[in-house]
């Protein structure tokens, strides 16, 4: 007897109990402050998640005296990479106005207890900046 | 980038009774506004749904007296996606022309029944922008 494998018949990921998962965190105004987690998603036992979209911006709202480094991350811990910035913006302006850039990652899939992190940070002293950092998640079967 | 299975317990969605349509929104000479909702779409029910595109732009066409933030964004509404933003377009200048674009960098899914919907704000005094926002989505059998 040759034992042989058949053609691979499980169901696509879409198609494995798919459940759609989001992360926002917005502050229009916000001092300073040293870096802060304020998002976080793992994946569950038994099931993995595609990350679809994910999104950092920052926008400088009012002046800092004098101003610091602005940063922001969707950090990403995947088996063998530890905090893996997806999407990152990084400032260091004054003017009411000016921004970090407008970061998007690419997708990428969590396996089960892998996690993505949302961070800000602003080493200014006063000033006030806007943050926004978003994701976009599908959740399914492992 | 979308993943696909090798051969598969389902059809491939191209199979799954496929339709495919885009819708584009257009609003000029905008006055400063609240955050106000200016479009919805929804999956289907029965229907599971891939956005292949997005794109969004906004453009300052007449200068405020004083300059606000504005805001414009393409937000999911499902139970579990906390108004996740797939894109995401945030700007402070009073020069006319002054503009902001983005194209969503992935394709992803809306699950049936889920929908994402367009919403605008201008915290300026006076002026006004011309907002744009397009899309097109597959929509097949879940």
């Amino acid at each position: 007897m040759r034992a042989q494998h058949l053609q691979q018949t499980r169901p696509a990921w879409y198609d494995r109990s798919p459940l759609t998962i989001g992360l926002l965190y917005q502050d229009n105004g916000i001092p300073p402050h040293a870096q802060t987690q304020r998002v976080t998603y793992t994946a569950p036992a038994n099931r993995k998640a595609l990350l679809e979209a994910s999104t950092t911006i920052c926008l400088r709202l009012t002046a800092a005296a004098p101003v610091g480094l602005v940063r922001m991350s969707i950090a990403g811990t995947y088996d063998g990479a530890t905090g893996a910035w997806q999407p990152a913006a990084i400032m260091l302006n004054n003017a009411v106005g000016a921004d970090g850039g407008f970061s998007q990652s690419q997708q990428s899939i969590l396996q089960p207890g892998n996690n993505v992190r949302g961070f800000t940070e602003d080493q200014s002293t006063g000033g006030t900046v806007q943050y926004i950092v978003t994701a976009k998640l599908t959740e399914y079967d492992n | 980038m979308r993943q696909y299975n090798g051969p598969s317990a389902r059809p491939l969605p191209v199979d799954r009774n496929l339709v495919a349509f885009g819708a584009n929104i257009q609003l000029l000479a905008t006055a400063p506004h609240a955050a106000t909702q200016r479009q919805v779409y929804t999956a289907p029910a029965n229907k599971k749904v891939i956005v292949w595109n997005l794109v969004a732009d906004a453009i300052r066409a007449t200068v405020a007296a004083p300059v606000g933030l504005m805001e414009m964004y393409w937000r999911m509404n499902a139970t579990n996606a906390v108004n996740a933003r797939i894109i995401e377009l945030t700007q402070i200048d009073n020069t006319i022309g002054a503009n902001r674009g983005v194209t969503a960098f992935n394709a992803f899914d809306l699950q049936a029944t889920e929908s994402a919907s367009l919403v605008t704000a201008d915290g300026s005094t006076g002026g006004t922008y011309n907002y744009n926002v397009a899309y097109t989505v597959g929509e097949y059998n879940a």
